[in-house]
């Protein structure tokens, strides 16, 4: 075998062995319900299978696969020490997520018309936020899940990537479809603000600032006017003024960042508990089920960036950031390599995506900007977000096909 | 792609990339830097888990009397204080809610053992429970027969007892009142009315209550006396004299006619004192606070309010003030009792302790303090003088009431005017600071007595009386 061959063959050994060390510490610090035997079997056959079955396609970016394995990995194990019940269906929703990536891989091979749906991609934003914000169902303080059923799962994780979708199309098409150069700024513009003003209403803080952020990268590489970044700038700025003055959520949220001990058992209880959490652990971590990641509010959602830090060490956290950063780094190489501004734009967008969420999640929970309530990809307990960022993977592997067959 | 695209697409990369490795850095600095003060932050439940896995150690008195230990009800632990209130202002709380206080705030380590169990808590599973890991012991220099007798004596006044064994250091008694009942469940109940209450129940007043001592600070006065000269030289004392334009008077203004330093320490002379610290001077003064650890920390187990001397400059009439105890100076009842046995220690103040030695769960002794000079507060022959002077004071002066047929006592009576007794609010603070057996004293003291409205002698006095019966006759 050549290198090209061996060395993610190395990364995949890597993820297999860091997986059954946890997975020996779990067993010996806490005892493994018999169910999670075979999960994590299952779960090891199917990582191994989507390798193999990955290997065989060209165009497909085996590292992107392989990073989003290791979070999983590292997530399902951290969410099964803190609460078995949902362990266990995290790692469902992680088998399930491999398999969804290989149906979006394949599915989206098929249609044809990607770069020309930039209108069906704004109705169905529309029509998700809309739905969220009037049949929207409020669990943990946001109005943002849609309960259908027996089945819950939160929008605003697919509204991310259809947007993303949508700023593509739109690039794509804008040099042919719209001359007039205030429409230029005008939809792209709208498009964003409005979904920011569906999210704000539905106090999803962290998704709006997510979008926000997004746009201004993406717009930042695909509009060539100067102006639109200023203009861009100074709404945001009137935003975040406006937002912490009026929304007293906000204020209290920006507060907190700056001086959390001065209220420590009261509105910085979260933040202060999450710090405690980090550094209590040392490097190497105070050990798999030894250490009191229990006592961190939400830590299975929002902090379980604090608990792996806590049990598994700052080596780890140090890790998982550079996890995703080597995640951002693999998927916008790719774009360098593609002929058409939708599958450029596309990779850049999602890449983003990624790399913007992760970092605005970790940046908050050790106090580095404020706390906003979003989840880290792959790691944090979650359905949506997991089987949604590995259809955004079966994407990324599809999209040099995809590039193939759009017509200039 | 077109330049534009590429220069864009890879500035963004690099934005990226910085942004993460800012975070990184972030991260890591404070994990070399911060980390253990977020492991240690008394917010930190993780701490306190760790304790509940560890048996907290047993304070012992001198004698071996258990004063305070835990045990286990439900499996759980809980602190227990065999004398309720008697040490509260010395061992202090242990809570989960609320966290630690003296001595079991400062010895928190060593009462779990910390850093061993720690370890040794590492290697376990906590899938096991296994039993329960040991904290070390802690034996204090406390006699507690000697607190409790003394804490009697104290009734319900509002004031401290400190006695000291001057020629080691050794705290024998430290009585603050009021007091309070330390247990777990109290404090639940009661935490609102003791934080918020009028009388600043949660304070130590042995070592954390500043009171102007009035006229006992005239020993560390007259102490400047003698190394200046003055101990020979008469002074006229007609009851009141007026310095700068404003009047100094003695109690009831009571007229000695000639007398000397001696005489004027025994009756306690306003007159004659101020006028001794004029001729000393201000900056003689202060140095001599500075010798009795005014304006200076004084170290100890538990943390002791600085004594204060406070003026930039001082004019006459400051100068005349602070002689005799009052003006801007402040002490607590701690400092006075150190005073007491320095003078009784040949001029020499030990540094004083309270811990005696810690040993763990076999009995083993892990460490005992050292006898230690703190500082040389006057020469003997100096030291000799004061004694004398304050033998005489209980003998035939102001101290007539600690007078005891057949021991050598030394003392010297205080009756300080304070901010409330000047807006006719309350009553002078009592003080009496005191040794004895003069020849070779084996106990010192201080009696404070807060806001009492009586004298010095009359009121404290008496109760230093008993206690240095009680304590030499016991021996």
């Amino acid at each position: 075998m050549n290198s090209v061959v061996k060395r993610p063959l190395y990364c995949l050994l890597l993820i297999i062995a860091a997986s059954i060390l946890l997975f020996i510490q779990l067993y010996k610090n806490i005892g493994i319900n018999d169910i999670f035997y075979i999960l994590f079997a299952s779960m090891t056959i199917l990582i191994v299978a989507g390798f193999i079955l990955l290997r065989f396609f060209e165009g497909a970016d085996i590292y992107i696969y392989l990073v989003a394995c290791m979070l999983s990995c590292i997530g399902t194990v951290m969410v099964y020490r803190l609460d078995a019940q949902q362990g266990i269906r995290q790692a469902i929703w992680f088998a399930l997520g491999i398999v969804v990536m290989f149906a979006v891989k394949f599915a989206s091979k098929n249609y044809k018309y990607w770069d020309n749906s930039w209108y069906i991609f704004l109705v169905l934003i529309i029509m998700l936020l809309a739905v969220t914000q009037f049949f929207g169902v409020t669990i943990g303080g946001a109005t943002n899940w849609i309960v259908i059923g027996n089945i819950r799962f939160q929008p605003s994780e697919a509204v991310k990537f259809l947007f993303v979708m949508f700023l593509a199309c739109y690039h794509h098409k804008r040099e042919r479809l719209v001359k007039n150069e205030t429409i230029n700024i005008l939809v792209p513009f709208s498009a964003c603000y409005v979904s920011v003003l569906f999210l704000v209403l539905q106090r999803e803080w962290g998704v709006s600032m997510l979008l926000i952020l997004l746009f201004f990268a993406v717009e930042y590489i695909y509009n060539q006017k100067r102006v639109f970044l200023l203009i861009n700038s100074v709404f945001l700025i009137i935003f975040s003024y406006a937002g912490y003055n009026l929304m007293n959520h906000i204020k209290i949220r920006v507060d907190m960042w700056i001086n959390p001990w001065a209220d420590i058992s009261g509105k910085g209880y979260q933040i202060t508990q999450s710090l405690f959490a980090i550094y209590s652990g040392g490097l190497l971590g105070s050990g798999l089920g030894l250490g009191r990641p229990d006592i961190i509010p939400a830590a299975q959602t929002d902090f379980i960036f604090s608990a792996i830090c806590e049990e598994l060490g700052i080596f780890a956290g140090a890790s998982l950031l550079l996890l995703y950063l080597l995640f951002f780094l693999r998927g916008i190489k790719l774009a360098f390599t593609l002929k058409h501004i939708f599958s450029r734009c596309c990779i850049v967008g999602i890449t983003s995506l990624f790399a913007i969420q992760s970092f605005i999640i970790i940046a908050g929970v050790t106090k580095f900007m404020p706390l906003t309530g979003i989840t880290l990809p792959f790691v944090s307990y979650g359905g949506s977000s997991m089987l949604v960022s590995f259809a955004a993977i079966g994407f990324i592997q599809s999209i040099r096909d995809i590039d193939d067959l759009i017509e200039l | 792609m077109n330049e534009f695209e590429r220069k864009r697409i890879n500035n963004l990369i690099w934005m990226i990339c910085i942004v993460f490795i800012t975070l990184l850095t972030y991260i890591s600095y404070l994990q070399v830097f911060k980390s253990s003060k977020f492991a240690q932050h008394p917010f930190n439940r993780r701490k306190y888990m760790i304790e509940e896995k560890i048996t907290r150690g047993t304070f012992y008195d001198r004698n071996g009397t258990v004063l305070a230990k835990s045990e286990f009800v439900d499996e759980k632990q809980e602190r227990v204080y065999p004398f309720k209130n008697l040490y509260s202002h010395v061992i202090g709380y242990n809570s989960k809610i609320y966290g630690n206080s003296l001595l079991e705030s400062s010895l928190n380590e060593q009462l779990l053992n910390f850093k061993d169990n720690q370890r040794r808590l590492a290697t376990l599973s906590s899938k096991y429970s296994y039993p329960t890991l040991k904290g070390n012991d802690v034996h204090l220099t406390i006699d507690n027969d000697l607190q409790m007798f003394s804490n009697r004596l104290m009734k319900s006044k509002k004031g401290a007892v400190i006695a000291l064994n001057p020629s080691t250091g050794e705290v024998l008694a430290m009585v603050s009142k009021p007091d309070f009942n330390p247990d777990g469940k109290y404090l639940k109940e009661n935490w609102e009315s003791l934080v918020e209450g009028d009388d600043a129940v949660l304070v130590p007043r042995a070592l954390q209550g500043l009171y102007p001592p009035g006229s006992v600070f005239k020993v560390i006065t007259a102490a400047g006396g003698v190394e200046k000269g003055l101990d020979s030289k008469i002074f006229r004392d007609q009851g009141k004299i007026i310095i700068n334009g404003q009047e100094i008077r003695n109690a009831g203004s009571k007229a000695y006619g000639d007398i000397d330093l001696a005489k004027a320490l025994e009756v306690s002379s306003n007159v004659v004192l101020s006028q001794i610290g004029l001729e000393i001077g201000a900056e003689y003064i202060k140095e001599l606070c500075e010798r009795f650890m005014i304006n200076k920390a004084l170290p100890f187990e538990l943390n002791i309010s600085t004594g204060r001397l406070s003026y930039k400059n001082m004019d006459i009439n400051d100068i005349a003030a602070v002689s005799i105890g009052q003006g801007r100076l402040v002490v607590t009842p701690f400092h006075m009792a150190m005073a007491a046995s320095a003078i009784a220690n040949d001029g020499i103040m030990q540094k004083p302790f309270i811990v005696s030695k810690i040993t763990n769960s076999e009995g083993e002794s892990i460490s005992t303090t050292r006898v230690e000079n703190l500082a040389r507060v006057m020469s003997k022959e100096v030291a000799d003088k004061i004694e004398d002077m304050m033998e005489r004071c209980v003998k035939y002066g102001t101290g007539k009431k600690a007078f005891i047929p057949n021991i050598r006592v030394a003392g010297k009576t205080g009756t300080a005017q304070n901010e409330k007794s000047l807006m006719k609010k309350g009553g002078e603070h009592a003080w009496f600071i005191a040794f004895a057996p003069a020849e070779n004293p084996k106990i010192a003291l201080c009696v404070l007595l807060e806001n009492e409205g009586q004298s010095g002698g009359a009121a404290a006095a008496p109760i230093a009386r008993e206690i240095i019966e009680y304590y030499l006759n016991k021996k």
